[in-house]
């Protein structure tokens, strides 16, 4: 089925209430980011009134989780067999960790069968805003998912983002953490590139044949997109392209993010081009955001912010000059007039966000 | 399995409860010496600890020796470097033993920079009856003297003195992440992230670079080195592994510079299973020749393999260690523990592999009968002599009594670090700055 027409040009989401300010980068300092306490948010409004956001979806996902578990167990070479019986006495309870978002000692416990997607969108789930959502539910069920699977995606990429800023702290960064991490980065850029939210074709681009999809484990579990023939999200599980999308060709995005992750590797190199680092992923989203500054106002709302606030921090610390970013975002200006304005002024709605995200 | 592993003792460092574990204690590197006679252990706060197996004791002759401390030194300090303004770590990323040569006993121990060469000896007799000195070592008058004596050696209480005598500096630009000494004894490399350096273990001021995958536009970077090691028998071949899951064996004798690999092992993608964190779970942590030197086991973040070193396309065996933390992949990105290295490791005869988990679960798999065990190092379970008992981690289904709900999980407690006697059924795990050791009570022999 292909994908219904009019997704491109859905309104891009209000100011989102998930980046990281630079006053709470510097909080989340302090605490370094792997031993930071988690704990879930509330979980997210119900997305309309699809039974996707149900009990029902939580118990199929996990049921098709354990399929798929088993399935792959048996395509490996040697069978596991079971482990002798054991009579274990359960000593003190150990601390808890649920899917996303626990570690260490809490008293909650979670159902086993707590939905996946509910835990894994607690935390940088973009909400979009009641009245776009009513509108949205007239539309078909697959709508939702497309729209949940490009959250999730655009969730991993902030993230992604994220950690790669963070990395630079006092201690050289791990090398092979932050290569993983960029290349990470980059799968979601052509995977965004091909699907048209982050539309930049270039002439040569024709030659190439189109990236395999890499689909998140998650949205592999979503039984409802198989069962429900609903339309099938941009390249779920078995790879083929569907409809329009594979009109798409995969682009510049592959050469682009290249360019860019400048220095970030160069520990030998002088240190101001560190720095260039934020400035040049920013040169990436500038020059895609002329194709398409519809588009990009979606990606850069999510990005900006960060890397200005976060550069404010990282400037501090490291005490070197570094006003490329800011350029760079300014440059970004005129396309994006919200998130901008919204970088510059009020912390104090982040501040409040990031609080629950990170001392919480 | 056959292997009934029991402690042999109360956990060597006596650690705080975790929320206040000083981070200088947390052990990050085991090894054993050629024989298993010593037991090094390496901590985040430079500090090289070693243990030493008593000798079995008549008295009792089914009572094994146990491991009791025999040196403990700072191998390493903080230091800074002031031309980047960072810190380099002290932390002992790799400790390998030489083969002895003589009385004392060499170590090679690296932090992320700089590599030091050990020598541990023992001294039990010292000379006495001087005749220029006293006995507190004070200048005799000579008037005093009235005859000579030859010094008699006499036994003094062991002590065991290690004293740094070579340092590998300035050769790296990355961390350091493996150490490997070359079977002939005289020369080793080190690998960082893009480059591998070869030494000689008796030139401190110069080291040859052997593979460079540094690109020339560090924009194009998309790989790096993760563990490297020397063949057990054939001093010129060595593999390394890459953060996407290949292995390159390499031949010395090819090239000076061993950029184009020997032989390139890698497994095809399982299409089915793709996504975003599919490049990231592949990365290779630890790789390990088999004793026999016919195979490599390596570890990635959800399996152990084995491959055969005649057969680049796939390994011969796949080993699932923690499966069920598959779909928890984008969380376990979230807080970092994706990226965790964990260690592999071969028994003497090669039948068995062991490598460590979370929630203080190791895990062995035996080669030959394709069972395999799931095992807990923690307090409860290492009283002197009591049997380990198997675990279970439940996936969803039917539950039983016993087994721990992969959201009970610990993901704070991870293993690391193990690593098994080269001769007997004894293994030494890090759980965080608590070291174990576990022996087979049953079959004390390899078999």
């Amino acid at each position: 089925m292909p994908r219904p027409r009019g997704f491109e040009q859905e309104a891009p989401p209000p100011a989102r209430e998930w980046p990281i300010s630079g006053r709470s980068a510097r909080r989340a300092q302090r605490r370094p980011f792997v031993d930071a306490e988690w704990r879930s948010l509330a979980p997210p409004r119900a997305v309309g009134r699809s039974s996707l956001s149900g009990g029902k979806l939580a118990a199929a996902a996990v049921a098709v989780a354990e399929q798929r578990t088993r399935r792959a167990a048996s395509r490996v070479r040697i069978v596991v067999t079971k482990a002798p019986t054991a009579c274990w006495n359960r000593g003190s309870p150990l601390p808890r960790f649920s899917c996303g978002l626990r570690v260490g000692r809490t008293g909650r416990r979670d159902p086993d069968n707590r939905s996946l997607k509910d835990t894994m969108f607690a935390r940088g789930l973009k909400r979009k805003c009641v009245g776009h959502e009513e509108d949205v539910e007239g539309a078909l069920a697959g709508l939702k998912t497309v729209s949940s699977y490009s959250l999730q995606r655009q969730s991993l990429l902030d993230m992604s983002l994220v950690k790669l800023q963070l990395c630079h702290m006092l201690v050289e960064p791990n090398l092979c953490r932050s290569v993983l991490i960029a290349n990470t980065v980059r799968q979601i850029q052509e995977e965004m590139t091909q699907d048209g939210t982050w539309r930049a074709v270039a002439p040569q681009a024709a030659e190439r044949a189109p990236l395999d999809r890499l689909v998140s484990t998650e949205i592999l579990c979503r039984a409802a997109w198989g069962q429900e023939g609903a339309h099938p999200a941009p390249g779920l599980g078995d790879g083929h392209t569907q409809g329009p999308v594979s009109d798409l060709c995969p682009v510049t995005s592959a050469q682009a993010p290249r360019h860019p992750q400048s220095s970030a590797w160069e520990m030998d190199g002088p240190r101001e081009n560190r720095g260039s680092f934020h400035k040049s992923l920013d040169q990436i989203f500038e020059t895609l955001e002329t194709k398409n500054p519809s588009c990009m106002e979606e990606l850069f709302s999510d990005v900006d912010s960060p890397y200005y606030d976060l550069d404010t921090v990282l400037t501090g610390m490291m005490g070197g000059a570094r006003s490329g970013p800011c350029e760079g975002l300014e440059g970004l200006a005129p396309a994006t007039p919200a998130p901008s304005s919204s970088c510059k002024s009020d912390l104090g709605e982040l501040d409040h966000v990031v609080e629950i995200l990170v001392e919480t | 399995m056959g292997l009934s592993f029991f402690s042999k003792n109360l956990p060597i460092q006596e650690g705080q409860p975790w929320a206040l574990t000083t981070p200088a204690d947390i052990i990050s590197t085991v090894e054993f010496n050629h024989t298993g006679e010593l037991l090094a252990t390496g901590d985040k706060g430079g500090r090289v600890v070693i243990f030493q197996r008593e000798p079995e004791s008549k008295n009792a002759p089914h009572s094994q020796g146990e491991y009791d401390v025999y040196s403990t030194f700072q191998s390493h300090e903080p230091e800074f470097d002031y031309l980047k303004s960072l810190e380099i770590e002290e932390k002992i990323n790799k400790i390998k033993w030489l083969p002895q040569q003589n009385a004392a006993h060499s170590l090679l121990s690296t932090n992320d920079k700089t590599i030091k060469l050990w020598k541990i000896t023992e001294r039990d007799k010292r000379p006495e009856g001087y005749n220029l000195k006293d006995e507190e070592g004070k200048l005799k008058d000579l008037s005093t003297v009235t005859s000579l004596q030859v010094p008699v050696l006499k036994p003094m209480d062991l002590m065991v003195e290690v004293s740094p005598r070579r340092i590998f500096a300035n050769g790296h630009t990355y961390h350091i992440n493996s150490i490997s000494v070359n079977s002939d004894c005289e020369t080793y490399m080190s690998a960082d992230d893009l480059r591998i350096n070869l030494w000689h273990l008796a030139i401190t001021d110069r080291s040859f670079n052997i593979v460079d995958i540094k690109p020339a536009n560090m924009e194009d970077l998309t790989e790096v080195i993760t563990a490297s090691e020397f063949h057990p028998h054939h001093c010129n071949l060595f593999v390394y592994s890459s953060s996407k899951g290949s292995l390159r064996l390499c031949d010395m004798r090819a090239a000076a510079l061993c950029d184009k690999h020997s032989k390139l092992f890698e497994e095809p993608e399982d299409p089915s299973n793709r996504s975003f964190f599919s490049e990231i779970i592949s990365s290779v942590s630890d790789v390990k020749f088999s004793h026999s030197g016919r195979y490599m086991l390596t570890r990635d973040y959800l399996t152990v393999k084995v491959w055969d070193l005649n057969m680049e396309a796939r390994p011969i065996e796949t080993y699932q260690v923690h499966d069920y933390l598959r779909s928890k992949l984008c969380s376990l990105y979230e807080n970092d523990c994706i990226f965790d290295k964990f260690e592999c490791a071969w028994n003497g005869s090669d039948s068995v592999i062991m490598t460590g988990a979370y929630n203080n679960f190791f895990r062995m798999f035996d080669r030959n009968t394709k069972r395999d065990v799931t095992l807990e190092a923690s307090r409860e379970s290492s009283k002197p002599r009591a049997v380990l008992k198997p675990r279970r981690v439940c996936v969803g289904g039917k539950r039983r009594r016993d087994d721990i709900s992969v959201d009970s999980l610990d993901f704070t407690k991870k293993i690391l670090h193990t690593a098994w006697h080269p001769a007997e059924n004894i293994i030494a795990i890090a759980a965080t700055n608590n070291l174990y050791i576990f022996q087979d009570k049953v079959n004390s022999d390899m078999h």
